[in-house]
């Protein structure tokens, strides 16, 4: 039983490392191997959205370049994951997103950690600034196809901090647990706040422009809103769930009819545009002070 | 007036399959009545598809638009409001095609409305 922590803050020995360290002893005291990476330790660079990985089933143009697909790599070889990342303008930080976007790759290279589980820790300073902290960390995990059996808030907010506060500790310490016990039984419930979204288990709720339907913007499930004795209920038909964003099938499928066909299209479209985007070549130069700071 | 022709390509991701909001043709008829228009229904199988139960494989890489698996509503009408107010209804009954291939075979001028509609209401937003 092999669990990682990955930590996506660059402070050294703040509160991120500390509480997935804190959650790691935990684990470690149920039998489990565990290590531990700071993402924000390697490049990771911008997808260039030329989907060459994809069209032409290879390997990411970055691949040798930056440490994504060494991060990658090195989760495939554990059984469980704690991710730790600081809520900073709302959203934890940008590694995430990063990452997540280099993720294209798993279109022709598919996901080696899909049913493992997995758990989130967010710090984060001031209540009231934390609306997207799980956004990212549930997407990328979701998107490996991992199981997220637990997130977790901790309000924390002096350098270091976490490592006199035994409240925190202890969140964290449940989470280690947790996931430990994920792997070594295989029960996967998810034993965070329920939320509203019974998949994803976030409370942003999208209420559509015809202002009747809402959706869940991570898993786009839709439902129905309802106060019922003042209470605000939204239910989401059981047929719905299996076909979240997520689900292995729907990734599969977004990827072979929304995706793969557009390359019939772009050799289509390509003789014209090649000519109509000429104007566009000539008209400013966008790498003008760049080349000039050189 | 020019005919305006919408081609609308419904894939096996939209509402139309999953969870599933059929496209019937009886329905589709009814609105052409409705509306003047006429219309029509095309279900395409991809020639490598595999479907076991919910699960359904194609290797769709380097097939023409036209020969990928999918539901493809053709509409037309030579009067404009008729056909925005087809469009309309379509988009309210299975949303708008998720990619811009979706709409691949529309007449330009077709194409612009929907291309407007999809802005005032897509069903997705």
């Amino acid at each position: 039983m092999k669990i990682l922590g990955i930590v996506g803050s660059c402070r050294k020995l703040g509160n991120t490392e500390i509480l997935v360290k804190e959650a790691l002893m935990a684990a470690q005291e149920q039998g489990a191997e565990v290590d531990i990476v700071r993402w924000t330790n390697y490049d990771i660079f911008p997808c260039e959205g030329d989907a060459v990985c994809m069209f032409l089933d290879k390997d990411c143009k970055h691949k040798d370049r930056d440490g994504h697909d060494y991060l990658l790599n090195m989760m495939y070889q554990f059984d469980g994951v704690v991710l730790g990342a600081p809520c900073y303008i709302l959203e934890v930080e940008a590694v995430v997103k990063q990452f997540i976007d280099r993720l294209f790759i798993l279109s022709s290279h598919p996901s080696k950690m899909i049913g493992k589980p997995a758990a989130v820790i967010v710090p984060y300073a001031t209540r009231g600034w934390t609306s997207y902290a799980f956004l990212q960390p549930t997407i990328v995990l979701h998107f490996l196809g991992m199981h997220i059996i637990d997130k977790q808030l901790i309000h924390i907010q002096a350098m270091s901090e976490t490592a006199g506060d035994p409240l925190a500790k202890e969140k964290a310490r449940r989470i280690g647990k947790e996931v430990a016990e994920a792997v070594r039984t295989g029960d996967h419930s998810y034993k965070g706040d329920p939320g509203i979204c019974p998949v994803c288990h976030e409370r942003n709720i999208r209420i559509m422009s015809d202002n009747q339907t809402v959706e869940c913007g991570i898993c786009a499930i839709r439902g129905r809103l309802s106060i019922v004795d003042g209470q605000i209920k939204v239910e989401f038909p059981q047929e719905q769930l299996p076909w979240h964003r997520f689900a292995p099938e729907s990734l599969y499928r977004h990827s072979t009819y929304e995706i793969k066909p557009s390359k019939d299209y772009f050799i289509r479209k390509w003789p014209a545009l090649k000519e109509q985007r000429g104007r566009y070549k000539e008209f400013l130069d966008i790498d003008r002070a760049a080349k000039e700071a050189k | 007036m020019e005919e305006l022709t919408a081609v609308l390509r419904y894939f096996p991701l939209d509402p139309v399959t999953n969870p599933p909001n059929p496209i019937r043709q009886a329905e589709l008829d009814k609105l052409a009545r409705e509306t003047g228009t006429t219309i029509t229904l095309a279900v395409i199988v991809g020639k490598s598809r595999t479907a076991e139960g919910d699960v359904i494989r194609e290797d769709t890489m380097n097939s023409a638009i036209e020969e990928v698996s999918q539901e493809t509503i053709t509409m037309s009408a030579r009067d404009e409001a008729a056909f925005t107010k087809a469009v309309r209804a379509l988009f309210k009954l299975y949303r708008a095609p998720r990619t811009v291939f979706g709409t691949w075979g529309s007449s330009p001028s077709g194409r612009e409305i929907i291309y407007r509609l999809c802005d005032e209401h897509d069903g997705w937003y």
